[in-house]
C-alpha cells in the first residue's frame, strides 16, 4: 500500500508539473524545456526557506512562486521575441543555465552535495507526516490545477492563446499583443511548476540537481506528448502512464539479469508505438 | 480510451498485490526468508557500477553457502539510474512488496536518501559512499574506505614521489564534492601548490579545453577523480592532445584501464589478494567501486542475521537487534574479505586504503 501511495503521489506532483506546462505548449503552442528549471526553483525555495530560513512549507510555496514569477517574467520577454524550434532552443538553454547555478552556487545551493532534512507541510498543529495525510494535500493541490487550467482554457486569455498557437501573425492582425500574451502564459506556467517543485522537496526529503536537469525537462515534454497535448485530462493521463508504467514492467518478470535493461526497451517501445499510432496524444486536441 | 486507463490502473494495483502474495510465500518454505533490497543503477551511465555490485551480491550469496545458513536469503535488485525519485520507488516497493529487512545502497546521493528513509522506516541499510550522512542514525551502516584514509594514502604517494604542484579534475556528485572539499584546503596545508582546478558536470562530453587549459599550468601530477564515462573521455583525451602527465585517483580507474595504463590510484584494501580473481572469474566482470564492499556489507548482514538471537515467537530477528549484533563487530565473528576493518559507533565500517597501479591492463598493489 505504501509502495502504490509513492506512486499516487508522484503521479500527483507530475501532474502537476505537466498541466503546468500544458499551458505554455499545449494552449500557447509555446515548446518549452525550460519547466525543470523552475521545478527545480520551487524545489530549491523549499529546501533553502524550510531547512536555513525557518519559514514554513506554505510560505515556501508562495516564495518559490514568486522567484519564479519574476524570473520567468524576465526571461519571458527574451523569449517572446522567439518562435518555434528557436524557442524550443532558448527555453532549453535556461534549463543549463539554472541547473549550472544549482550545481555551482554552493553557498546558497549547496551544490552537488544537495540539502537534506526537508519538512513536511504543517497546518496549525496538524503536519501532514504520513504520506496518506501528504498525498491528500498532493490531490487538492493537483485539482486546483486541473480547476485553474481549464478555466483558463476557457476564458478569452486562453482562447487568445490558442489563435496565437495556430497563426501568430493573424492573431497580431486582430490587435492582440501576442508578445504580451506569450509572456503572460510563459510567467502562469513557470509559476506554477514552482508548486509541484515544493512538493517534491518536501516529501523526497533530500535534493539535489540532479533532478532538475534538462532531461527531466525532455521527460515532462513526454508526458504531455503522450497524454495529448492541449489537453488538461491527457497531462493527468500522461502523467500517469509515464510513472507507473516502468513499475508495471517490473511485475512481467523478465530475466533477471537483463531485466532493467530490456524494461528501458520495452518502455522506449511502447512510447514509439504510442506516437505511431496516436501522434496527437491519447486526449490531444492539438498536434504540433 | 477509458478502458485503456482503468486497466493500466488495474494492473499496477494488481501486479502489487500479486506480488505481495509472492512475498508470502516464505510461510511454504522450511527456512524463513529475510529479503535484502539493493536499489542500484542498472541503467544509464552509471551502470558499468551497478553491474558489477549485482554480481558482487549474487557471488557473496552463492559464496555463504546458502544450504548452511539458518535463514534464507533472497536478494532483490532494481534499476534507480541514479536518479532520487526512482531510487524512492524502489525502497517503498521493497518495503511494501518485497517485506524487505534491509537495504543497500551506492554512493552518496542515493545513500543520502535511503538513509533518512530506512531510519525512519527501521529498515537495515548497509551504503557504500564517502559521505559522512549515508551511516547517519541507527539503521544505517556505511561500508566504505572513509575520505580521511584515501587522503592520507594519496598524500604520501604525492610526498614519495615529490610530486609539488597539483592539478585537480573532478565530478560535481555529492562525495566528490565533500572530498574536494576536505581535499584542496589539506593540500595548501601541506605544502602543496594547486595549480588548477576544474571540475565536470556528470554528462559533459568534450574536455578538450579544460585539458588544454590544465597542461599550460604543467602540474606535476593530476588527481582525477571522475567516474565512468566521464574518466574514460578525460584519459582518451589527454593523450590525444599529448598531456602526458603523472595521473592519480580514488578508487574508479577500474573502469577505464586502458586509458591510465601505468597510472596510479588509491582505493580500498580487496584484502585478500584472492577476492579480485576470485570476483572477476566468477563474474567476467572487472572489480569496479564498492565491488569489495558491497561483497562484505552482504556477508556482514547476513552474519549479524544468522547470529542475532530470536526473540520469543518470532522467526526472524528483529532489525533492531541485529544493528546491535552488525555494531558488535569484534565479538559477532564476522570475517572479513577485506585485511582490516573497522566500525566507528555510528556504523561507519572504514577500511585502510591502498596504493594500485595498473600494469598492463591489471590494478596491482604497490608501494610507492
Amino acid at each position: 500500500m505504501e509502495y502504490l501511495i509513492n506512486l499516487a503521489i508522484l503521479f500527483g506532483i507530475y501532474s502537476m508539473l505537466a498541466l503546468s506546462l500544458n499551458m505554455l505548449i499545449g494552449m500557447g503552442g509555446l515548446v518549452s524545456l525550460a519547466q525543470a528549471a523552475f521545478y527545480g526553483i520551487g524545489a530549491y525555495a523549499t529546501a533553502i526557506g524550510m531547512t536555513s530560513l525557518g519559514f514554513g512549507f506554505f510560505t515556501t510555496i508562495i516564495l518559490g512562486i514568486i522567484i519564479n514569477a519574476v524570473i520567468a517574467f524576465v526571461v519571458g520577454k527574451i523569449l517572446a521575441r522567439f518562435q518555434g524550434d528557436y524557442y524550443a532552443i532558448v527555453s532549453a538553454g535556461l534549463s543549463i543555465i539554472v541547473f549550472s547555478i544549482l550545481q555551482n552556487w554552493k553557498s546558497v545551493t549547496h551544490g552537488p552535495l544537495g540539502i537534506f532534512g526537508i519538512g513536511k507541510p504543517e497546518i496549525g498543529s496538524y503536519a501532514f507526516y504520513s504520506n496518506t495525510a501528504f498525498l491528500g494535500l498532493v490531490a487538492v493541490f493537483t485539482v486546483a490545477l486541473y480547476v485553474l487550467y481549464q478555466w483558463i482554457n476557457k476564458s478569452s486569455f486562453g482562447r487568445v492563446l490558442k489563435a496565437l498557437r495556430e497563426d501568430e501573425k493573424l492573431t497580431q492582425s486582430m490587435g492582440y499583443k501576442t508578445k504580451h500574451y506569450k509572456s503572460v502564459i510563459f510567467v502562469l506556467s513557470a509559476a506554477l511548476s514552482g508548486i509541484a517543485g515544493a512538493f517534491f522537496a518536501s516529501y523526497i526529503a533530500f535534493i539535489d540537481p540532479s533532478s532538475f536537469q534538462l532531461k527531466e525537462g525532455i521527460f515532462l515534454f513526454t508526458i504531455i506528448i503522450v497524454g495529448g497535448l492541449s489537453s488538461a485530462l491527457g497531462s493527468i493521463v500522461g502523467a500517469l502512464i509515464l510513472i507507473s508504467l516502468p513499475e508495471v514492467l517490473r511485475f512481467i518478470g523478465l530475466p533477471y539479469e537483463t531485466a532493467a535493461q530490456l524494461q528501458q526497451m520495452i518502455y522506449g517501445a511502447m512510447l514509439l508505438l504510442m506516437m505511431i499510432f496516436k501522434p496527437q496524444g491519447l486526449f490531444g486536441k492539438y498536434r504540433m | 480510451m477509458k478502458k485503456f486507463i482503468l486497466s493500466l490502473m488495474m494492473a499496477t494495483a494488481l501486479t502489487a498485490c500479486g506480488d505481495e502474495n509472492k512475498a508470502e510465500a516464505p510461510k511454504k518454505e522450511e527456512k524463513p526468508v529475510i529479503t535484502i533490497g539493493a536499489t542500484l543503477p542498472l541503467t544509464g551511465n552509471l551502470a558499468v557500477y551497478g553491474k558489477a555490485l549485482q554480481k558482487s551480491l549474487d557471488l557473496a550469496l552463492q559464496d555463504a553457502h546458502p544450504e548452511k545458513l539458518k535463514y534464507t536469503y533472497k536478494i532483490v535488485v532494481e534499476d534507480d539510474q541514479y536518479d532520487l525519485k526512482k531510487a524512492l520507488i524502489n525502497v517503498n516497493r521493497f518495503k511494501s512488496v518485497d517485506n524487505i529487512n534491509a537495504v543497500m545502497s551506492f554512493w552518496g546521493n542515493i545513500g543520502t536518501l535511503v538513509s533518512d528513509w530506512a531510519e525512519k522506516n527501521k529498515i537495515v541499510h548497509m551504503g557504500c559512499a564517502a559521505s559522512d550522512k549515508v551511516g547517519a542514525g541507527y539503521y544505517n551502516f556505511n561500508h566504505a574506505t572513509q575520505p580521511q584514509s584515501l587522503l592520507n594514502r594519496i598524500l604520501k604517494y604525492y610526498k614519495d614521489n615529490n610530486f609539488k604542484k597539483i592539478g585537480i579534475a573532478y565530478l560535481q556528485a555529492l562525495e566528490i564534492q565533500e572530498f574536494i572539499d576536505h581535499f584542496v584546503p589539506i593540500l595548501k596545508e601541506n605544502g602543496f601548490e594547486v595549480v588548477f582546478v576544474t571540475s565536470f558536470n556528470p554528462d559533459e562530453k568534450d574536455l578538450k579545453m579544460e585539458i588544454l587549459k590544465m597542461k599550460e599550468k604543467q602540474p606535476d601530477v593530476v588527481e582525477v577523480l571522475l567516474n565512468s564515462p566521464i574518466i574514460n573521455i578525460f584519459g582518451k583525451t589527454s593523450k590525444e592532445l599529448g598531456f602526458d602527465v603523472p595521473m592519480s585517483s580514488i578508487n574508479n580507474m577500474t573502469d577505464a584501464l586502458e586509458e591510465y595504463e601505468g597510472q596510479t590510484f588509491v582505493t580500498e584494501d580487496s584484502g585478500k589478494a584472492s577476492f579480485t580473481e576470485h570476483f572477476e572469474t566468477a563474474t567476467g566482470t572487472p572489480q569496479t567501486a564498492c565491488v569489495v564492499n558491497f561483497y562484505d556489507g552482504l556477508n556482514m548482514l547476513i552474519n549479524a542475521y544468522e547470529k542475532t538471537p530470536l526473540k520469543e515467537g518470532k522467526q526472524i530477528p528483529d532489525n533492531e537487534d541485529v544493528v546491535k549484533m552488525l555494531l558488535d563487530i569484534n565479538n559477532n565473528g564476522f570475517v572479513s574479505v577485506i585485511n582490516q576493518i573497522n566500525m566507528d559507533k555510528e556504523g561507519n565500517i572504514d577500511s585502510p586504503a591502498v596504493l594500485k597501479r595498473i600494469i598492463n591492463g591489471k590494478p596491482t598493489t604497490v608501494e610507492k
